[in-house]
């Protein structure tokens, strides 16, 4: 018995396969390559962000320069971790395999916690590699920094990991099932647009005067978590006096501590009610009550004229429910779609948004590129599903053409992600810049949504939840395809706002309906030309 | 052994066990029968510590598995309904990662997933090999049933465990379970297929919305009730009755 590994080690080991290998999948080998490939090019990415803080050692004093490198590491290496934290804490079916084991909840909990402070340590170190390098540079600091500042690495990473850890648990316990699924969609949604306006705004702040020297008994040290692990770099390394930065340093160490206890200890052991929780299947009564809106919706105009065959309603019906009710559909698709939308109007609040070119024409072609994507992704999204076993009925009934599945799947992505999504983007930036225009250019914008949701099913046989998680994503033609649509999206939107500009925009319009209708009899044309094999693949 | 004293759960306004008093002395096999939403798979996981019951005990080997969850949990083995594993795992690696969790070094548990492999025809390259998402269902349970048996368990709770099997591995299992009976493992065996529960229990609990309706030897209470099989006993206690002739009267609906 004595060489048997402890149980928290046991599941370490079996968190940390799953979290390089994936859940599902199938081909061992190929799988764990793609993924390796995938792991290679995020730590080289990571290792790029890291230059800017780097750069800070030449001009910052060292207290400066440590919580510029805290600061870039919570802002990257926290948010990954927050973003993978939910899908891994959380396993559907993990209930049915491990709590009926000798394992405690709170044991689970520390062994994926570890894993994920460790993944999350690699990632910090890799952007924090230059900055090890050019610490030797920055004046007032000591040779140790680089040693001390690994060591603080790993207690921003264990503050992270308690802070989010606590947050689910909180969240689970306090909003029950239901909502701490849409909570959790919407923390990783929220967590992917930080990290886009990280990377916007990460630059401007690092050029600041603010960050160039710290007092230490500021308020913003004494706020500022990155200030705080900053502080423990020069305390131990001897850059600074202890009188000086003891205070938020000791705040720093006292929070990971308190962090750590109510996270791991306290709430430790709900941990399990709430892995349960998830797998149950009662639903709460608000849920009950989409369920028959959504029917009814389809069964009234306009929607009953747009979804005439019955195919192709059941196609949008499925598709509309994955939308809104599955955790899995939910986790992957809206993160994913949040750059598309947030990206756009980031460039506005810029400088680049004040470009030579216009406001007018920026938005348009912006706004109109990012949304053009939309479809296009949400439909690659929505080809695979942890549920792609159940796409045998659509083989083993008489379905006459896999057009009619398609299509229902396609209208659905255009009536609730792509078209709400240019109007949003259209009134955020109508808001910011205080003018009709974009509002005025979404109307292009929906004619580009609705023929690039055609584009999934041009190549090749699309159906709706068909494929599995793991199966091979975007490839050399996608990727093409993805700046096809990009480019004539852009080329189109600045069409649209120099037609405006020369008092042409509606005439510009009909003539753009015109194309589009076009466009799609050419296209429904080819779809129903790709044969119906109606036979597995 | 296992006794149930006054188990209860609710979910929200549902009651799904009511009051639930039952003994499972060792060498049993008790079968579990009721319709869907009878509240079997809630007694299950209550009994496996996975649900907390709102009133009432539940002791495996005397263990109470509320107070001491980790030590009643040693004592027994649970093949859940799901046929639920780790699909980017082999075979091989989710069977020695079970048998750590029991605390069996992997030298000792290799010989005994060798023994499981051969009883179930299991190839020994498919699992070292592939990854469990690539394992049909039939495959996929014989892991699960070789998961819950592993560690040599005291109590065996079993879930629609047959589900998948092919003929050959149930006939085997069945009369595994048989055998473990025989040599003093206590086992509970739910299951929606009323001829293999009166085969292979030794006596049957009949449960609906949460209650216990009969416990008995099999034989005995369709004598009690006056019933031919098992199955008229659990169609009149469960309050499906006329079946042939409700049956006829839809299938008439749906000719044309």
């Amino acid at each position: 018995m004595s060489n048997v590994p402890s149980r928290e080690k046991v599941l370490r080991g079996l968190f940390w396969k799953l979290l390089f290998r994936g859940r599902a999948a199938h081909d061992a080998a190929g799988h764990k390559r793609r993924k390796q490939t995938g792991l290679g090019l995020t730590f080289a990415l990571y290792c790029v962000f890291g230059l800017f803080p780097a750069l800070a050692a030449f001009w910052c004093q060292p207290l400066a320069f440590a919580s510029s490198l805290h600061m870039v590491t919570l802002l990257f290496a926290s948010l990954t971790l927050a973003s993978s934290v939910g899908t891994m804490l959380f396993v559907r079916e993990e209930a049915e395999i491990l709590l009926h084991r000798p394992v405690a909840a709170a044991e689970l909990l520390r062994a994926k916690c570890a894993v994920l402070i460790a993944f999350s340590l690699l990632l910090a170190l890799a952007l924090n590699a230059l900055g090890l390098v050019t610490s030797f540079w920055n004046e007032g600091n000591t040779p140790f920094f680089a040693i001390v500042h690994v060591f603080t690495t790993l207690l921003l990473m264990l503050f992270s990991a308690a802070l989010i850890v606590l947050v689910y648990n909180v969240c689970l316990r306090w909003f029950g099932r239901e909502r701490f699924e849409n909570l959790l969609t919407l923390l990783q949604t929220l967590v992917t647009i930080l990290m886009i306006v990280g990377v916007q705004i990460m630059p401007r702040l690092l050029d600041d005067e603010v960050l160039r020297g710290v007092d230490p008994s500021s308020a913003l040290a004494l706020l500022a978590p990155p200030v705080w692990f900053g502080a423990v770099d020069v305390l131990l390394c001897g850059a600074m006096p202890p009188a000086q930065v003891w205070l938020p340093a000791a705040i720093g160490v006292g929070a990971t501590a308190l962090l750590a206890w109510l996270a791991f200890v306290k709430l430790g052991a709900s941990y399990g009610v709430g892995l349960l929780a998830i797998g149950e299947s009662a639903s709460p009564a608000p849920e009950r009550m989409q369920r028959r809106r959504l029917p009814s919706l389809v069964a009234r105009a306009p929607l009953r004229w747009w979804l005439r065959d019955p195919i192709e309603r059941q196609a949008f019906l499925l598709t509309s429910a994955y939308l809104v009710r599955d955790r899995e559909t939910k986790l992957k698709l809206y993160p994913s779609l949040a750059p598309l939308l947030v990206i756009p109007v980031i460039s506005v609040i810029g400088p680049a948004g004040r470009g030579k070119a216009g406001p007018q024409a920026f938005l348009a072609t912006f706004a109109l590129a990012y949304a053009a994507i939309v479809p296009i992704q949400a439909m690659m999204l929505l080809q695979r599903s942890e549920h792609w076993r159940a796409a045998d009925s659509f083989y083993f009934t008489p379905v006459p053409h896999w057009g009619l599945l398609f299509h229902g799947a396609r209208k659905a992505v255009v009536c609730w992600l792509a078209v709400p999504a240019i109007f949003a983007i259209a009134s955020v930036l109508a808001a910011l810049r205080g003018q009709w225009t974009p509002l005025l250019m979404a109307l292009p914008a929906v004619l580009t949504v609705v023929v690039s949701s055609w584009v999934p099913g041009l190549f090749a046989a699309w159906l709706p939840l068909s494929k599995p998680n793991d199966a091979h994503k975007v490839g050399a033609l996608g990727c093409l395809v993805f700046g096809g649509v990009m480019f004539a999206a852009i080329a189109f939107g600045g069409l649209a706002a120099w037609m405006d500009r020369l008092g042409f925009f509606w005439p510009f319009l009909v003539v753009g309906l015109g194309t589009a209708l076009l466009l799609q009899q050419w296209f429904a044309r080819i779809v129903a030309a790709r044969r119906w094999r109606n036979a597995l693949d | 052994m296992i006794s149930i004293r006054g188990l209860t759960k609710a979910f929200g306004g549902t009651i799904a066990v009511d009051a639930l008093t039952l003994d499972v002395p060792t060498g049993q096999i008790l079968g579990l029968l009721g319709p869907n939403g009878a509240g079997k798979t809630t007694t299950l996981k209550m009994l496996t510590g996975m649900l907390a019951p709102d009133a009432g005990t539940a002791l495996i080997q005397g263990v109470d598995i509320r107070t001491h969850p980790l030590e009643a949990k040693r004592l027994l083995g649970f093949v859940p309904d799901s046929g639920a594993v780790y699909e980017a795992l082999t075979g091989l690696e989710f069977l020695l990662m079970i048998a750590a969790l029991y605390g069996i070094g992997e030298q000792e548990a290799r010989p005994r997933i060798r023994q499981f492999l051969d009883f179930f025809d299991l190839d020994g390259n498919t699992l070292g090999g592939k990854l469990l998402g690539a394992y049909s269902k039939g495959m996929r349970r014989k892991i699960v049933i070789t998961a819950a048996l592993l560690h040599n368990p005291k109590v065996v709770l079993l879930d629609e465990p047959l589900d998948g099997l092919d003929a050959n591995a149930a006939v085997g299992f069945k009369a595994l379970l048989e055998s473990l009976a025989k040599d003093g493992k206590t086992i509970v065996y739910s299951s929606h297929v009323l001829d293999v529960v009166e085969r292979v229990c030794h006596r049957v609990a009949i449960i609906d919305k949460g209650k216990l309706l009969v416990d008995g030897v099999p034989a005995d209470l369709i004598k009690q009730h006056g019933a031919s099989t098992l199955e008229e006993l659990f169609t009149r206690l469960c309050g499906i009755t006329g079946a042939a002739a409700r049956a006829a009267e839809f299938a008439k609906t749906l000719l044309p």
